[in-house]
């Protein structure tokens, strides 16, 4: 066994620890540092790892956790897709935290600001745990994890409408796990096993004799439809925008970016892995998916058309790219996945820049209606710029991270007979409405006409000190990076996917 | 029908499971909502301990070294039952904990109240206390409700809805 072996074990219990760690120290600046140091350890160990799976001769490796042999013991297991993805959501949340971390110290009681980030590095170890984890219930553990840590740090920024938020987001979420959990119950009582591997030789053969066909569809569509509700796919995603609309600057940006994601590569595990394919296919649970996914994807752009409010527009949007993601898994072919993984991290780069600019940007104008922040662009350049850039990925132009993720999506749609039409056309038509409301609210803060752009003579590109500008910089380049060298990316997605199922 | 006799224990857990979610989605209160989700799990906590029993045989705690394994019943189901009461708990306390905070908040539990109100005071992020009391006031002159205050205390009304509900699972 080789060093790198170890580091999903490490990922996931060194943000533990440092949450405990977080409690002792209690001061407000070095807990920061340690919160922050924690995610840079993160994406350093899921580089290393990335970079060792590719230069070893095995692709991906089960970790046994205590050593028990397999279809007894725990598992962990790590290979291109899980490292890529653990490196991404690490970089994502240290920005995320980095940014907002003004906006956090004022929003949040300051007697009990080492409790939010207690909660930051629990969100940070379930999240690392459901990408590593090779067990179905080690899965729903860390998840009910998440959504404890996630609501948490919700309500953290204490007033009538967060506790509101909260409590319904707990509301259909807690229906969500108990779906789950059921689900669960009835897949153990069916195959015997709760390691995905195991469990898969299990489905497989009984999908192939054809018994028990029906517990088989019934617990695979009540993992998608608890997963639906918990990353909030269009009929579920009620809970979402009054979540995302009232949290502190650095929550929303964690909550759009990573904590939807995070249930959304569980379900791609659970389907490449404890069902396959080919029972996916044959059970059509694939093609419910991807109609939910089309209807999300239309609806979401609706409802962030009638927003005044900005951060809500922007948590509607993450609905409608939540549905792009689900159509992608709809299509049930590896190259669907892979476009569908690729959005989770485009999504998680330009969702993250757009909340960090807006709360940059909401400051400057001391209000969160977008009529009231006509010109607000030109007061702090940076926060302009980056809103310009996250709009312009999320429409999809080229040169920004949104554009291979759509791309890639219209090209696994092509490999899909009957449904290429319709995703083609619901593409366009959501790319259309995407810019319906981008475009006009980007025209709006760079406009000359209102008060507020009485500061463009003295707007400043990074004059003020605030931890924002260089994330803004920071994310900008990287939302480039991830528009430009998509090639190699994709690539190693679909090796991960390769060695996933 | 015969298979449903067999297995009457997971047909009761999943009618259990079934009130459980209409009471979870369909009660406007919140305490209510939460025994709904108590009802839930612990319908999942049956099925779990029902699959896993073997008529007739024990419970797996070894003494005097490894003996038959043909004496005990499945102990994973169990397992999973204990870790899953620990996570009930703890969403339990942390919902009850959201609880008492909207209720400060709000001065009630009703959650078509708690969004009503908030919709009136929309733009406002902070509801200050004052002011909450003024739109209950109006509130109740409006819709001629009488207890206001009183979310957490029975309402008689709410007695019909979980019986309505019995039928369609």
């Amino acid at each position: 066994m080789q060093l790198f072996n170890h580091f999903p074990l490490i990922m996931i219990m060194a943000p533990m620890i440092m949450a405990m760690a977080v409690l002792i120290v209690k001061k407000e600046y070095y807990v920061r540092l340690m919160t922050l140091a924690m995610q840079t350890l993160i994406a350093a160990l899921s580089l290393w790892l990335l970079i060792s799976l590719i230069n070893s001769e095995v692709e991906a490796f089960a970790y046994t956790m205590g050593y028990y042999p397999a279809p007894w013991g725990n598992e962990l297991r790590a290979g291109p897709l899980e490292s890529m993805m653990s490196f991404a959501f690490s970089i994502v949340m240290f920005l995320s935290l980095l940014g907002g971390s003004k906006d956090t110290s004022r929003d949040i009681n300051k007697d009990k600001i080492h409790y939010f980030y207690m909660m930051a590095n629990l969100l940070t170890c379930s999240l690392m745990s459901i990408v590593y984890t090779n067990d179905l219930f080690t899965g729903y553990v860390f998840m009910e994890i998440n959504m404890l840590a996630a609501c948490a740090i919700v309500v953290a920024k204490e007033s009538g409408e967060t506790v509101k938020a909260t409590v319904k987001y707990m509301c259909l979420n807690m229906v969500a796990s108990m779906l789950f959990l059921l689900a669960l119950a009835m897949l153990y009582s069916v195959t015997g096993h709760l390691l995905m591997e195991p469990a898969k030789d299990v489905v497989v053969m009984l999908a192939d004799s054809g018994q028990f066909q029906m517990p088989l569809t019934v617990t695979l569509a009540l993992f998608t439809i608890s997963i639906a509700i918990k990353s909030a796919l269009f009929p579920f995603h009620t809970w979402l925008p009054d979540a995302h609309g009232n949290a502190t600057t650095s929550v929303s940006a964690i909550l759009s970016g990573l904590v939807l994601k995070g249930y959304v590569i569980l379900l791609l595990k659970i389907i490449s892995r404890v069902y396959g394919v080919e029972v996916v296919g044959m059970l059509g649970i694939s093609n419910a998916m991807f109609f939910l996914g089309l209807t999300s994807m239309v609806a979401g752009s609706i409802f962030a058309l009638q927003q005044k409010d900005i951060k809500r527009m922007i948590a509607y949007s993450t609905v409608a790219h939540i549905g792009y993601i689900f159509m992608g898994i709809g299509f049930n072919t590896p190259a669907g996945f892979a476009a569908a993984s690729y959005h989770i991290m485009a999504h998680a780069f330009t969702k993250s820049m757009l909340f960090v600019a807006t709360g940059v940007l909401i400051n400057a104008a001391g209000t969160k209606e977008i009529s009231g922040m006509i010109g607000v662009a030109w007061k702090s350049r940076i926060a302009g710029a980056a809103f310009l850039v996250g709009a312009l990925s999320l429409i999809g132009i080229p040169l920004f991270a949104g554009f291979p993720s759509k791309f890639y999506l219209a090209e696994a749609a092509i490999h899909d007979e009957q449904g290429a039409w319709i995703a083609f056309i619901f593409l366009a038509f959501s790319t259309f409405l995407n810019a319906l409301y981008y475009v006009p609210t980007l025209y709006k803060f760079y406009s000359t006409k209102g008060t507020l752009s009485q500061a463009i003579e003295g707007g400043s590109w990074a004059r003020e000190k605030s931890p924002a500008t260089p994330v803004l910089f920071g994310l900008i380049g990287a939302n480039i990076a991830l528009g430009v060298f998509y090639i190699p990316i994709m690539s190693l997605l679909h090796e991960g996917f390769e060695w996933l199922g | 029908l015969g298979s449903l006799g067999a297995n009457y224990i997971e047909a009761t857990a999943l009618i259990l499971f079934g009130i459980g979610l209409t009471t979870l989605l369909l009660h406007k209160n919140l305490i209510k909502k939460l025994i709904g989700f108590n009802i839930m799990e612990t319908s999942i906590f049956l099925y779990l301990t029902a699959k896993g029993y073997i008529a007739g045989r024990g419970a797996p705690i070894i003494i005097d070294g490894a003996n038959n394994i043909e004496l005990y019943i499945n102990p994973i189901p169990s397992g999973l039952v204990l870790t899953g009461i620990v996570i009930a708990v703890s969403i339990t306390a942390f919902m009850l904990a959201l609880c008492i905070k909207i209720y400060e908040y709000y001065g009630t539990l009703d959650m078509d109240k708690i969004i009503l109100i908030s919709n009136k005071d929309g733009s406002k992020t902070t509801v200050s206390p004052r002011k909450l009391e003024d739109i209950i006031q109006q509130d109740s002159d409006d819709n001629d409700v009488d207890n206001i205050d009183t979310g957490i205390a029975e309402n008689p009304d709410d007695e019909k809805d979980p019986d309505g509900q019995k039928g369609d699972d």
